[in-house]
């Protein structure tokens, strides 16, 4: 009587368990094995055993969620992030607007207004995991990177440079070192294609936002571009208005660029989205007896070459 | 970070190319792969499988779940269902996984020989 009850506790308590576990898989991809721990709790002699089992379960649960859940999250951070940032620039620009022109002010917040857009559109799909980990870190450190060395450069010079020259050259630098070791690393063009915009993308916004910070914080530094062509005195401070409203031109080209990558990168995750969930077992039932598949994926079953598929077959 | 070091997954990998393998696998992954490799025909169960390396299901199931999405274990649902409970998953190496495992135990014997012998 005594042992049934501890027996039927253990089994209750194994049962908690590996219901946890479920819980705590990543709830589209992972369905698979969250049937299949609860099957092979089920299977383990009651006792001991099956709550240490069951406790492996959900330990090996957590660590998957831990896998699957920090990079979304980095994604997200760090594209909303770029954006958010980028709208505090806008506002700060066009709170203290120089051209007196009010259409190319509307004009400017219009194509700001894209940027954003295209950046969190492109972002909350990217963290849909739309490419591989190692393609998100390299093409994100790529282009931080690129634009950690491009700030370097600025802070360094006596004045920021007159246009985005230099900066698109040391982005294009770390975009084809990004692509070329994502290459290396995959030997996947989509994924290679995905670093090198991606790290395009993040370079490109970081060359602008640096710019934008000189300009609006530290406009001492603005080179003197209008000097010669202004009109005998002329006062320091006309100067550097006329200087301010010049170095702007030398940058905005890069939000077309910025939108052009965006664009790429969006269409690109689209394009090849894995569909991680087309496969997905239902979660309340296990699939039927005798089912079999070479991944959690259903696009990877077709991915993997007739030659692997057909040789277990053929056994 | 992946289990080869590269965290690549196989639904983005062409598997007709060698897999990215930057570093050698782990012991407890290598010691999964050597039972599969033993019989390589043979349909295994999670718990037994455990069992048999002496590894528990904190660390199995990662192992089991990443050779599976770079395709080197195929999976199904124990057939027939047995009464009374719910069927078992069931998983078997396929011919990437063989591959890979020579492709391991190559490294490793090659290691081995480069390692300078002791006086």
């Amino acid at each position: 009587m005594t042992h049934d009850r501890e027996t039927s506790a253990s089994s209750r308590l194994a049962s908690l368990l590996v219901r946890w576990a479920g819980r705590v898989l990543p709830s589209d991809e992972l369905s698979e094995w969250r049937e299949a721990m609860r099957a092979e709790v089920g299977s383990v002699a009651d006792g001991p055993a099956r709550i240490a089992f069951a406790m492996g379960c959900l330990a090996a649960a957590v660590r998957q969620r831990a896998r699957a859940g920090s990079t979304p999250i980095a994604v997200r951070v760090g594209g909303l992030g770029i954006a958010a940032v980028f709208v505090g620039q806008a506002v700060g620009e066009s709170h203290g607007w120089l051209n007196g022109n009010e259409a190319s002010r509307r004009f400017y917040l219009l194509v700001v207004a894209v940027v954003v857009g295209l950046l969190v559109t492109t972002t909350l799909r990217v963290a849909r995991r739309a490419f591989a980990t190692t393609t998100l870190t390299v093409g994100a450190g790529g282009g931080l990177i690129a634009g950690s060395l491009w700030a370097a450069v600025v802070w360094l010079s006596p004045t920021m440079p007159r246009d985005a020259s230099g900066g698109l050259v040391v982005v294009a630098m770390c975009t084809a070192l990004s692509a070329g070791l994502v290459a290396y690393l995959t030997r996947v063009l989509r994924e290679c294609c995905a670093a090198a915009l991606l790290a395009a993308t993040v370079g490109t916004a970081l060359v602008f936002s640096t710019a934008e910070l000189f300009i609006q914080v530290l406009p001492g530094r603005i080179p003197d571009i209008v000097g010669p062509v202004m009109p005998a005195g002329s006062t320091t401070a006309q100067v550097l208005r006329e200087n301010r409203i010049e170095i702007v031109d030398g940058y905005v080209g890069l939000l077309f660029v910025l939108a052009g990558l965006l664009t790429g990168l969006l269409l690109i995750s689209l394009a090849g989205r894995r569909g991680l969930s087309d496969h997905r077992f239902d979660s309340a039932q296990p699939p039927p007896a005798g089912s079999s598949s070479s991944s959690t994926s259903g696009l990877s079953r077709a991915v993997v070459p007739a030659r692997h598929l057909s040789t277990k077959s053929a056994r | 970070m992946g289990y080869s070091g590269v965290d690549v997954d196989a639904t983005e990998v062409d598997l007709g190319r060698p897999l990215p393998m930057a570093r050698r696998p782990s012991p407890q992954t290598r010691r999964v792969l050597t039972a599969f490799v033993a019989s390589p025909d043979a349909w295994r169960h999670g718990y037994d499988l455990g069992s048999e390396v002496g590894i528990g299901a904190g660390s199995l199931y990662p192992i089991l779940i990443r050779l599976h999405e770079r395709a080197c274990l195929e999976s199904r649902w124990e057939s027939p269902a047995p009464r009374g409970r719910p069927p078992r998953h069931e998983y078997r190496l396929t011919a990437t996984g063989a591959a890979l495992a020579r492709e391991w135990s190559h490294q490793e014997s090659v290691h081995l020989s480069m390692r300078p012998v002791e006086a």
